[in-house]
Order: structure tokens, then C-alpha cells, then sequence
């Protein structure tokens, strides 16, 4: 068996006192989708985060694996650096500091001790992505997320992405308040991030994206734990009947 | 200094029979204030704060004290809650240890006013009110002054309780200067109104200090429309974790009118929040000078505190300043705060005249509106509706002239 | 200042200039007095109205107390009677760039400081008076009528124009400390542009002829003619040294008619000294003047930029930043005064305060009476690097006029820790990070500079971010 490219293992996380993520086992091959979906408030933010490395995330019990190795105490920059990359639900803004300057930067970061990447291969890159994404070229020059629309935040956030070329893309709800064209858009930014050393976690609340990027896992999740694992037919069921037959189902058991 | 002493009236033998019959430690919190009081000079137009006040023709010098002449209306129904009303003197003698502290320490403040330790050397009697722990109180609670030169009350709202208090100034003599402390204990929800509507010759000076403690909560809303020269310090104290302050000011200032408004907001707790919204309107010659400042202590973190005052010129003459000032020492803490002097926008006076207002008719209906969101935020309609029928008639003037 | 305290501030100052490394040929003793006053006029052969000047001034300074609202826990530090109040490093005039310290040639490199500039501040002045480029330069503003030179040889050669204007926007008596300058002055730069001349590139103290190496009571005068444009540079952001602990200059700016002065200071003076500066202009009918003032140095700055708008239409800009790190304190702001209708101001004002450092805003406006359609905004954003740094805002407004718009709007927050954390899930360490943020704060008054300073001071937030400029 090759070693997996995420491993997370019966993983436990608290914001302050409070346990949010109660025992999580997800394993993450190189070349697959996974889909993470459950309502709102089971915690699937609160895995995205966790993986990041937020500070306001602390893993109480388990672990989580990169490419075979924890990363529990690895910082949020060398997290990055390895390869992974979140696509936030709520990006930050950073006044002042241009998306060209900022990409700029965190491909810097990426090449210490190397020759960064040459000035016109870096516009190369860029103008092809923001072409792919159809955002105004204009964006370049903008501050990151300054006076950003809600649609215009996620192009970023998928645009990083497509410059930065992770090995592992965790999409928190990249897909959530766009139109369907926006939909079409961005979903054809996360199926550019596939490929046979890579994979994708996609969290979502709705199944529709699913429909652009095929799964080849569905996970759901509920009350901070993973409770029904399938194929994309498991959305598919969620989408026609809602979580609630599934909650009901739970209790009962 | 002994030369001020003879100039104020106010010495130390006169304290000390105003005082007799009291406790010791109320006649030592009199005579430190008197201390205090002598060193203080008294402000001319050279006096930081005062330099652009004007002063002509004002006799700020104190007088001998009288009074004061009051109605108090607690509604029955509250009476029997328990809230009561005495006099100072009266409360002092109870042995509350709560009160000795209140006052004794009360002028351990930012601003040591030369007014609030002249009237805490020189008062009379003294109102003292109680809400007792848990109560809420139905019916606001009402103070009107007719006449007094040293009003001075003590507020207690104990732990939990909810209550109104409206203060009314009626007094129309030469000069006035009123002393308010208040505790707003544990989880306490106190509205105090201070509605000032003096005479048009008298100077008329107050100094509200408050203390909250553990998520306390406490709306003031100083009103202005009387009075020849109003100056007014508001200082809360937000001592307890989580506590709460909304500050609120509406002034109609007209004629030669002075208004010279000071606050605190205190932070000297984490997860504590204020608010404050000073709202002006000057017509005639009127000035308005606001100075506010906002303290975060060292380890206030989050603390969340703004700061707003707006002034409307309504007139040629009129003058208004604002130092709107901030000191920070934590560093997780949001803190805004913004001044603004101008006239009546325009746009909003085209909008009106469109729909067919003459322009003095459009200028009160704006002004009207630009008091509402002070009305608003002190949501009790009881007492927002009766001060907005008392500033009316005034806003009826705008344009005449005076 | 006590030796063990000098020590630790050169250790924590890298990149500073050694005391040891200049030797002053002509040093008045220590301490200020009327003979130490008349010896400075003396040896600078000065006309009898200058020579008086100066001693009615140092009565003033005399007179005046510290002013009372200011940090006077820092300022009472100072003692008057032990700075030297003039000296002329004769020997810097023959210096070449060989000389310059190799530790300091490192930090123009890592700062990228342009090559003239370097030689400035490594006090190189026999140099570049050969050097083409500024050649040419001077050579082009005299075609044009421009007078560019230091404000001793100004007095010598312009002495009509010196003496009409010179201590007519600041006079003596305005504060102590422009009192002191005003009675032991010397260098600074003088400038008079004739009407209608615009000056292309901004002039900047180093491609003066002649030019005594900046001194600790410099100052400057700086008169555009109507409807002329000049732009002027002091300061860069690599450290400038002193070996004496107070700098006080004056600079007085005088824009008639329709002329445009912009005046850009970056400040990084050593961080044991006091700057106490007083810097004003006047600002005649539909003039404009811009102070683009950056703070970073030093260990107390008392600085507010002033225009006093004396004709209608004119307009004042302030644009300022400050950064305080440990020991230090910017109090800074600005003045902006309305005594004629339809002029406007602006003020923007960021500060960034860390380990412990202080800043604070002091400003003013004041509308005076029958000044219709004045309109002024001031924006203070002030970041806290953490808890034990402050931040303090004191604006005053006085308005005497009814139809103006006067805004007022004030922040201070910390930098986010939702900001930190996805600049950070990018890939950049906490250090990196923070610097982009705080670079990102500072752009509006970055991107007023010319590039090469641009360049220079998004380098050195980065030094002073890293904790250690070493």
C-alpha cells in the first residue's frame, strides 16, 4: 500500500473547553475527490481549520498525517509549504498589500534557497489562471479581499490555488452563494487541481457542486463525527431527502 | 491659597456645621473635598478647557448654599418592591458600609472638578435612592429640582435590578452645581436621564460618576436645552468584567447659550463595552465645546468601545468644538470614535423643500430626526416621548433669530 | 545620557554611526548661553539683524517652559547644558567613500539606498560635487532660476529674500524649541523658486553645493512663487546619525499664490535621540502644500506639520505614518488652520506601536470665523503590535463658521489574528506575515514616495519586524 496522502486518525478537537470534533478517522489517497458534506454546525469548518493549524484549534486526542507524516506540530506556513491548501469559507482581508504582490510572495516562500520563478513565466501563470477563472485582469492590482464581492473572494481563493499547485486542496464551502455560472466557473478550478499525486477534500453543505466535481468518496458529517461513508450516490440521497431521515435515523439507533 | 478660601464663602467652619450630626467619615470626605477645592483656582478663559467658553458677564463664584427644593415620585406599586428613597444625611447614619464607600472614593476620578468638590464640601441633605437587589422597578423614577445650589444624590442599583431614573433641573438661580454618584451592582440594568432645563441666566454644572460592576449595564442620556452656561462631566466606570455603557447627549443650544460637555468612558476590565453618541444642534450664538475620552487600561483586552459626536451649526454665529480623544494600552480591543461639525446637510434640505417645506420647517423636521437616534438608543418611550415634547418648541424656533 | 544606557542603545541600533568615527575640528563647549550664541554668528560672519535675532531669541527659550501637555517624563530627560550647540565636522569635507564604515555599507546594501544618497549619509561631500548626474541637475535649476543651497550660504548670497520671509511663518517666541533653534541655528537647506517654475525632480538635501552635513538645528525655508511646483526630499530611511541627543529644527514653507510645495520626510534618526521639529507652512490663495511625513526613528519625536490656509481656495494635506518600538515614543500629528473660505484640508494619519512602544496623534483644526465652505477630514488609524504598546489620539476641532464640513475619524485595533492566520496558511512564517500586513497598512503614505524610498521602507519595516536589524 502506498502511503496515504492525508491520514487522519480518531482526531479530537476543542475550541476552549468546548469539543467541536469528537473522533474523526479520514484517509486521503493520492488521485481522489473526497467530499466532506454535513448541515451546518457538525463541524466541517472546524476540520478544515484544524488541518490548517488555526491557533484557536486545539487537537486534544489523535492525529493527522501528511504524506505519512504528523503534522501536529508543524506551524500553519510549513503546512503550506508541504503542500496543503485551504480554500477559506470566510477569507481574510489584507488591506494594502495587492493580490500580485501577495501571490508574489507566497511563491517566494516556496522557492528559498532557489531562483524564484521568472518574471514573465510568474505573469505567464497568473494571466492564464485569472483567464480560466474569468476574473477582470484588473484584480491583480486590487488589495486581497479588500471591498471583495462574496463571488469575487472565492475566485481568489481559487486562484491561489492555481498558482500555488497544492497537493492536497481542502475546499471549505468554495461553493457556497454563487450562481450558477459562477458554479460552472469555479468548479472548473477545482477539477484543475486533480491529478494522480494529488487529491481534493471538498466541503460542502449541498450536493450541487458534486455535480461539476465527481467524488469518488462522500463522507457525512454529524456532531463532529463521521457517520455514513459511500459513492456519490450517498449525496445524491442527501440532496432528495434532506439530513434529517439520516439524523432520525441515528437517534434511533 | 488662603485667599480663595475667603473668596469662595465656603471654609472650613461652614463645612463643618453643614456637616454636624454626620459620621466622621463623611465630615473627613467633606473637608478632603475642601482641600481640594482651594487648590483648584477658579477658571478664567486662560483655564485649559475653559479657553474658549465664554465666560463675560457670568459670576461663576460659589454661593452660600440653599435648599434643595424637590419632588420626588417613587409609584407606589415600586414602594413596595422596596425601593426607597432618604435623605443623604439620613442614609449616611444607616451604617452601609456600601455607601461609605461610594462616597468616600467617588472622587477618585479622571477629572478632578473644581465644581464637584465644591458641592461635595458644601451640600445639603442630599437624596439617596435604593433598588434593591432583583427588583425591577415599574414606573420611572422621578427627581425634579426647583431650586438648590448644591444638589447632590447617591444612587444604588443592586445586584440584577432594572430600573428608570429621570433627573430634572428646574433651578433658575444664579448658579448650580449638582453631584451624582452611582453603583450599578452585578448584573444591574440601570436608565438615568439627566434632563437639564434651568433658567436662561443660570450657570448649572454636573458631575455624574459611575461605577458597574460584574456585567452591569447603564444608559445615560444627558439632555441640555437650559441654563446660561450647562457644563456637564459624565464618567463611567466600567470596573466590572463584561460590563456595559451607553452614553447619550442631546443639546439645543440658542441665544448665547454655552454647553461644554466632558465624558469617560473607563475601561478597566476585559470584555467590557461602551458606547456614546453626543448629538448637538446650535442655533444663534451658541457654542458647544465636546471633550471625550475613551481609556483602555493595560489588560482590558477586548474591550469594545466607540465614540461618536455630531454637531449641527444652525446658525452663522454658532461655534462648536471637539476633542474626542483616545488612550490605549491593550491591544486586543476595537476602539473607533469620529467628530463631525457642519450645517444641515443639503441634499437632505432639497429633499425636503421638494415635497414643499419651507426651509425653516425642513431645518426643524431634520433636526427632529437627527435627535430620534439619541431617543432611540435610550429606549425607554416613557421618558423619551415627555423630553421630546420639552425640546419641540425650541426646534419651532430655528430661523427666528434671538 | 549614562554610558551603560548609550552602550545599549548602539547595541540595539546595528546600524548606527559610532561616535568614535568623526572628529570635530571646531566644537563649542557644552551648554547654551549668550557668548556661545554670538561665537556661532560670529564664525558664520553674519549680518548685525541675524546676530540679533539670535540672542533675542535665546531670551525667549529662556522664558518659554516645556509645554505642559507633552510626554514630559521623556522630555525632562533632557539636559540642556549638556549638548553641544554647534560644530563644524571639517574633516567629513575630505572623506571619501573608503572611509564609510564597512557595517554601514552593508545595511545601504540590504536597503538598497541609491549611491549618491550613501555618500551623504556616510558624510561624503568632496565626491559627488563631480558627479555628473548632479551636475547636471544643478546646472538645470539654475537655467530655470532656481535657488538651491544651504541656508548659511542663502543668508550670504540672498540676503534680501532670507531676510523678508525668514522667521515669518514660525517666529521665535512660538515654542521653546523654535525659540532654541532660532538662537543657534545652522545649516539646512534654502529654497526659492521664481513664479511659475515647476521643478521636475525633488530636491533633496545631497545635491546641494557646499552643503554642511545635517545638523541638530537645522533650518529650513523653502518660498514657491506663484503658481510654482517644487518637491522636496529630506531624510531616507537608512539611519541618519547623530551624536547628539537632541535634534531641533524649524522649517518653514511659504506657498504663494497658486503654487503646489510637497515636502516628504522619512525620519530615522538614531534611537536616542530627541526630535523636537516645528515644521509650518503658509498657504496663500489656491496654493497647495503636502507634508508626506514618516516617523520611524528616534527615542521622542514631537512633530506636527502645520498649514496655516491664509487665501482662499488654498489647500493643506498631511499624510503621516509613525512606527514606535521599544523606548520609543512618536507624538505626532498636525495643524491645519482655516483663515480663509473654501480651503480644505486632509489629514491621514497611520501608526503602528510594538513592544512596548507609543504612539500618539495630536492635532487641530480650526475654522475661523466667516470662513464659509471650509472643508477638512482627519483619518487616524493607529495597529498595536501587542499588549504592552499604546496608542493615544488627541484631535482638537474649534469651528467659528457655519457652512463647512468637518470630519473627524479615529481606529486602533491589533492586528488580526484571522488576518495572521491566512496570510500564514499561504506559506509565510509569522515574521513575514506581520511585515506584509504592516506594509499593507502603510501603503497609502508608501506609494506617495518616490521608488526608490518606496522600496527602501517596505525593507526596513521588515528589518525592524524581524525583531533585530542585524
Amino acid at each position: 500500500m502506498p502511503i496515504p496522502l492525508l491520514e487522519i486518525r480518531d482526531l479530537h478537537v476543542a475550541v476552549g473547553e468546548k469539543e467541536i470534533i469528537r473522533g474523526i478517522d479520514l484517509t486521503i489517497e493520492r488521485g481522489t475527490v473526497h467530499a466532506l458534506m454535513g448541515p451546518n454546525g457538525s463541524g466541517k469548518s472546524t476540520l478544515s481549520l484544524a488541518l490548517m493549524g488555526h491557533p484557536k484549534y486545539t487537537v486534544t486526542i489523535g492525529d493527522m498525517l501528511f504524506e505519512g507524516r504528523s503534522i501536529l506540530d508543524m506551524k500553519t506556513e510549513e503546512r503550506s509549504l508541504a503542500g496543503m491548501f485551504l480554500c477559506f469559507q470566510y477569507p481574510s482581508a489584507v488591506p494594502g498589500v495587492s493580490v500580485a504582490n501577495f501571490l508574489r510572495n507566497t511563491l517566494m516562500a516556496r522557492h528559498k534557497g532557489q531562483a524564484p520563478l521568472k518574471p514573465a513565466r510568474f505573469k505567464q501563470l497568473l494571466e492564464e489562471s485569472i483567464a480560466k477563472l474569468k476574473m477582470d485582469p484588473s484584480v491583480l492590482g486590487r488589495y486581497v479581499n479588500d471591498g471583495f464581492s462574496g463571488g469575487e473572494k472565492k475566485r481568489l481563493e481559487i486562484l491561489q490555488a492555481l498558482v500555488l499547485q497544492p497537493t492536497l486542496s481542502i475546499l471549505d464551502e468554495t461553493d457556497s452563494g454563487l450562481d450558477i455560472d459562477a458554479l460552472r466557473i469555479i468548479a472548473q478550478g477545482i477539477e484543475a487541481q486533480r491529478g494522480p499525486e494529488r487529491a481534493i477534500l471538498l466541503i460542502t453543505h449541498y450536493q450541487r457542486v458534486l455535480n461539476y466535481v465527481k467524488p469518488d468518496v462522500v463522507h457525512v458529517m454529524l456532531h463532529g463525527r463521521i457517520v455514513k461513508q459511500g459513492g456519490f450516490e450517498l449525496a445524491q440521497e442527501l440532496e432528495a431527502r434532506g439530513y434529517d431521515p439520516l439524523i432520525k435515523q441515528l437517534v434511533e439507533a | 491659597m488662603s485667599q480663595l478660601v475667603i473668596d469662595t464663602g465656603i471654609d472650613r467652619s461652614l463645612v463643618e456645621r453643614l456637616s454636624a450630626g454626620e459620621p466622621a467619615w463623611l465630615q473627613h470626605a467633606r473637608l478632603a473635598a475642601l482641600e481640594r477645592l482651594n487648590a483648584m483656582p477658579q477658571p478664567d478663559d486662560r483655564t485649559v478647557g475653559w479657553r474658549r467658553t465664554a465666560l463675560d458677564g457670568l459670576d461663576l463664584s460659589p454661593p452660600m448654599p440653599v435648599g434643595p427644593e424637590y419632588t420626588l415620585t417613587i409609584s407606589d406599586a415600586d414602594g413596595k418592591q422596596g425601593v426607597r428613597a432618604t435623605t443623604l444625611a439620613d442614609a449616611s447614619l444607616s451604617g452601609d458600609g456600601t455607601l461609605q464607600a461610594m462616597l468616600e472614593h467617588a472622587h477618585i476620578g479622571r477629572s478632578v472638578s473644581r465644581y464637584a468638590a465644591l458641592t461635595e464640601s458644601a451640600w445639603q441633605a442630599g437624596i439617596f435612592i435604593y433598588i434593591p437587589a432583583g427588583v425591577e422597578v415599574s414606573e420611572p423614577i422621578s427627581i425634579e429640582l426647583h431650586e438648590g445650589s448644591y444638589p447632590r444624590i447617591a444612587l444604588i442599583a443592586g445586584a440584577n435590578s432594572q430600573a428608570t431614573v429621570v433627573e430634572t433641573h428646574r433651578e433658575a438661580a444664579r448658579l448650580s452645581s449638582g453631584l451624582v454618584d452611582m453603583l450599578v451592582c452585578g448584573g444591574a440594568s440601570l436608565r438615568y436621564a439627566h434632563v437639564q432645563e434651568c433658567g436662561p441666566s443660570t450657570a448649572v454644572f454636573s458631575h455624574q460618576r459611575a461605577v458597574l460592576e460584574r456585567d452591569a449595564r447603564l444608559i445615560t442620556l444627558n439632555f441640555g436645552i437650559g441654563g446660561r452656561l450647562a457644563r456637564n462631566d459624565v464618567e463611567v466606570e466600567l470596573q466590572g468584567r463584561g460590563a456595559e455603557s451607553e452614553m447619550l447627549g442631546l443639546v439645543f443650544a440658542e441665544g448665547a447659550q454655552e454647553f461644554d460637555y466632558h465624558t469617560l468612558q473607563g475601561h478597566r476590565s476585559p470584555d467590557t463595552r461602551s458606547d456614546l453618541l453626543f448629538k448637538n444642534a446650535l442655533d444663534d450664538r451658541s457654542h458647544s465645546s465636546y471633550t471625550g475620552v475613551i481609556v483602555i487600561d493595560r489588560g482590558a483586552q477586548r474591550s469594545d468601545a466607540y465614540q461618536a459626536n455630531r454637531n449641527i451649526l444652525l446658525s452663522e454665529g454658532a461655534r462648536a468644538d471637539t476633542e474626542p480623544k483616545l488612550e490605549i494600552e491593550a491591544d486586543d480591543v476595537r476602539c473607533t470614535h469620529g467628530a463631525t461639525v457642519g450645517p444641515i446637510d443639503e441634499e437632505q434640505l432639497f429633499y425636503a423643500s421638494s415635497r414643499g417645506l419651507a426651509p425653516d420647517d425642513a431645518a426643524r423636521l431634520i433636526v427632529e430626526g437627527f435627535f430620534q437616534e439619541v431617543f432611540e438608543k435610550f429606549g425607554d418611550a416613557r421618558v423619551t416621548e415627555a423630553l421630546r415634547g420639552r425640546v419641540s418648541p425650541h426646534l419651532g424656533r430655528i430661523g427666528a433669530g434671538s | 545620557m549614562a554610558l551603560k544606557e548609550q552602550v545599549l542603545v548602539d547595541q540595539d541600533y546595528k546600524y548606527g554611526f559610532r561616535d568614535e568615527t568623526l572628529n570635530y575640528a571646531f566644537k563649542s563647549r557644552k551648554g547654551v548661553d549668550h557668548d556661545i550664541v554670538e561665537q556661532i554668528s560670529q564664525m558664520k560672519g553674519e549680518p548685525q539683524w541675524m546676530s540679533d535675532f539670535r540672542h533675542r531669541s535665546l531670551d525667549i527659550f529662556f522664558s518659554k517652559p516645556m509645554p505642559a501637555w507633552a510626554d514630559n517624563e521623556l522630555l525632562g530627560q533632557i539636559d540642556f547644558d549638556d549638548i553641544y550647540y554647534y560644530m563644524r565636522a571639517s574633516d567629513v569635507e575630505g572623506r571619501s567613500w573608503e572611509d564609510v564604515p564597512a557595517d554601514i555599507k552593508r545595511t545601504f546594501d540590504r536597503l538598497g539606498v541609491p549611491q549618491a544618497e550613501r555618500a551623504f549619509l556616510g558624510g561624503v561631500t568632496a565626491q559627488y560635487d563631480s558627479e555628473v548626474v548632479y551636475h547636471s541637475i544643478r546646472k538645470d535649476l539654475e537655467a530655470k532660476g532656481v535657488l538651491f543651497s544651504d541656508m548659511g550660504v542663502g543668508l550670504r548670497e540672498h540676503e534680501d529674500i532670507v531676510r523678508q520671509h525668514f522667521a515669518t511663518v514660525i517666529p521665535p517666541a512660538d515654542n521653546k524649541f523654535s525659540a532654541l533653534n532660532s538662537a543657534v541655528w545652522s545649516g539646512g537647506s534654502f529654497i526659492w523658486v521664481p513664479p511659475g517654475v515647476h521643478v521636475d525632480i525633488p530636491l533633496q538635501a545631497y545635491f546641494r553645493i557646499n552643503s554642511e552635513s545635517m545638523g541638530q538645528f537645522e533650518r529650513t525655508l523653502i518660498i514657491a512663487e506663484p503658481g510654482s511646483f517644487v518637491h522636496y526630499i529630506e531624510g531616507c530611511t537608512a539611519p541618519t546619525f547623530s551624536s547628539n541627543s537632541l535634534h531641533s529644527a524649524v522649517v518653514e514653507l511659504i506657498a504663494k499664490e497658486g503654487a503646489h510645495i510637497r515636502y516628504t520626510t522619512i525620519q530615522n534618526w538614531y534611537k536616542n535621540v530627541y526630535n523636537l521639529v516645528t515644521k509650518r507652512a503658509l498657504a496663500e490663495k489656491n496654493a497647495h502644500v503636502e507634508w508626506v511625513d514618516g516617523n520611524i526613528g528616534s527615542k521622542l519625536t514631537m512633530k506636527y506639520p502645520s498649514v496655516y490656509l491664509m487665501g482662499e481656495g488654498a489647500r493643506g494635506d498631511v499624510l503621516s505614518i509613525a512606527y514606535a518600538s521599544e523606548g520609543q515614543h512618536q507624538d505626532a500629528g498636525s495643524k491645519m488652520v482655516h483663515a480663509a473660505p473654501n480651503t480644505t484640508s486632509l489629514i491621514t494619519s497611520k501608526s503602528v506601536s510594538k513592544g512596548g512602544g507609543r504612539t500618539t496623534y495630536r492635532g487641530l483644526v480650526k475654522v475661523y470665523e466667516g470662513c464659509d465652505g471650509v472643508k477638512s477630514n482627519v483619518r487616524c488609524d493607529a495597529l498595536l503590535m501587542d499588549p504592552e504598546s499604546r496608542s493615544d489620539t488627541y484631535p482638537t476641532m474649534e469651528v467659528d463658521a457655519k457652512n463647512v464640513r468637518i470630519e473627524h475619524e479615529a481606529t486602533v485595533s491589533k492586528v488580526g489574528e484571522e488576518q495572521l492566520f491566512y496570510v500564514m496558511s499561504r506559506g509565510l512564517s509569522e515574521v513575514e506575515a506581520t511585515t506584509m500586513i504592516v506594509n499593507g497598512f502603510f501603503e497609502p503614505f508608501v506609494k506617495e514616495l518616490p521608488m526608490e524610498y518606496a522600496v527602501e521602507l517596505n525593507r526596513l519595516i521588515a528589518l525592524e519586524m524581524e525583531g533585530s536589524v542585524g
